[in-house]
């Protein structure tokens, strides 16, 4: 298994990037309102390549209730996280490193480190994309008839899906 | 949501039910007669007997374990014609012997969905295995017909043309993906984001004739493993996400969808008769399109 050093360096320039990270998010968890996950601000001027402790939940801010929710909550700098998720050739990582300035996001870089061939190019193609998807607008505000997606696949292959992630998790 | 009294109208029957993996729903202005819900059961029952691989009693799996020369019926004759189309415009990409490069792939009837190891056999070429004039097909031993790009399409028209000959004359046939407007009303769909279903990349109207979508991340079982498969190289497609395809049959709109994998959008305007518009959501970037401008089609797209 040969470590993987290639890095994907996203450029943000739009809010419309913001928005396309922030629809990703709400994917991958089902809630639009996903909070970024955990991660030690690093000192960006160090130029610190620490993996975050995915344990470490560590608010940068002093912020006394949390009442407040706005991107202003998060302090300035460069934050890191290791992501990690089993597919069907095993155990996968990806970091993900976040540069922070006034509250927007300035940078993103995501380092794919797949041990699987089949799953690195798909982080690569993920890495690739991630600032740059079509977000779209939620369906409740349109008034439409009908709905033109193949959501809706078979029980029998949506099932065997299932099993196999299930399988994955238990090996 | 209803948008208005014309979809009111014809929405006021509802037939739901589920067939070749997939969600039927058959909007009309009456309920059906009990009747004619069995013939379209029934027209769906003998679609998915002759043409899929997922069944071992199919003729498609009977041609797959002997080979040989056999003549197709109707609605093979619709299709393999269209699937002649499509390989020629898309220099062989879009071919129907992909059927078991998807087995050996991982999707195949028992939903094994992992890979068989080594790489695919190489897929036969289609040039000259169909015979126009006579609608015979001459198919190798082993060969796994899969008219997945065309066949959910054709399937619609069938039941459409089921409904229209019992009379009615106003409604909607919507196949989890593929669907087909029949009257005078305007029905505005919302073009579902492939990575969120309670989004929308855009909106557009269909008035007597037909929608098809399809996208990389649905009927997909591994990462970067799914149904659309280049079949010069074996592999599943890369770069684009989802495709949206309207035309003035369902067939059309399908066959549409799966070249817009391969062509641009304006060249699978000119390569099919009967498409109106192709809208394209690649993996990055804006949406492209071609086609929206046509006065049939009112679209807003958001990207």
């Amino acid at each position: 298994m040969t470590p993987v050093t290639r890095s994907t360096r996203i450029a943000l320039s739009a809010a419309a990037s913001l928005a396309a990270v922030g629809a990703l998010a709400g994917c991958a968890s089902g809630d639009a309102s996903a909070t970024p996950a955990p991660a030690d601000p690093t000192d960006a001027s160090s130029g610190s390549t620490a993996a975050a402790d995915p344990t470490a939940s560590t608010d940068p801010t002093d912020s006394t209730d949390g009442a407040a929710a706005g991107a202003s909550d998060y302090a300035d700098g460069t934050y890191e996280a290791t992501g990690s998720y089993v597919s069907p050739g095993g155990q996968q990582q990806v970091d993900v490193s976040l540069t922070l300035a006034d509250g927007v996001v300035t940078d993103v870089v995501v380092t794919p480190e797949a041990g699987d061939p089949r799953s690195q190019g798909f982080q690569e193609q993920f890495a690739g994309g991630i600032a740059d998807v079509v977000v779209g607008v939620p369906l409740d505000e349109l008034a439409v008839d009908k709905v033109a997606g193949s959501s809706l696949t078979s029980g029998g292959f949506n099932d065997a899906v299932e099993q196999i992630k299930a399988e994955a998790l238990g090996a | 949501m209803i948008a208005d009294a014309a979809v009111d109208e014809i929405a006021a029957g509802r037939m739901e039910f589920d067939a070749i993996g997939t969600r039927w729903v058959i909007d009309t202005p009456e309920p059906l007669p009990l009747g004619l819900e069995a013939r379209i059961l029934a027209e769906i029952n003998d679609f998915d007997f002759e043409w899929s691989r997922f069944r071992p009693d199919s003729v498609v799996a009977a041609v797959a374990r002997e080979g040989g020369q056999f003549p197709v019926g109707v609605d093979g004759e619709a299709m393999l014609r269209l699937y002649t189309r499509l390989a020629d415009a898309t220099d062989g990409a879009v071919n129907p012997f992909v059927g078991a490069t998807l087995e050996h792939l991982g999707y195949d009837p028992t939903y094994r969905l992992s890979p068989a190891p080594g790489a695919p056999k190489p897929v036969p070429g289609w040039e000259g295995r169909f015979q126009r004039t006579t609608a015979l097909l001459q198919l190798p031993r082993g060969t796994v017909l899969d008219v997945g790009a065309v066949g959910k399409g054709r399937l619609v028209d069938v039941v459409a043309d089921v409904i229209r000959r019992a009379g009615i004359e106003s409604f909607t046939v919507d196949a989890g993906g593929d669907l087909r407007h029949v009257g005078p009303a305007r029905v505005r769909i919302g073009l579902e984001h492939p990575l969120d279903p309670t989004r929308a990349v855009g909106v557009v109207t269909l008035t007597d004739g037909a929608i098809a979508a399809s996208a990389t991340n649905r009927r997909a079982w591994a990462d970067g493993l799914h149904h659309v498969i280049d079949a010069r190289t074996g592999a599943p497609v890369r770069g684009i996400l989802a495709t949206w395809a309207l035309a003035r049959t369902a067939m059309i709109a399908d066959a549409a969808s799966t070249a817009a994998f391969f062509l641009p959008p304006s060249e699978v305007l000119s390569a099919l008769d009967g498409v109106h518009a192709v809208v394209v959501m690649p993996t990055s970037g804006p949406l492209r399109h071609a086609g929206l401008d046509d006065e049939r089609v009112v679209a807003e797209l958001y990207p």
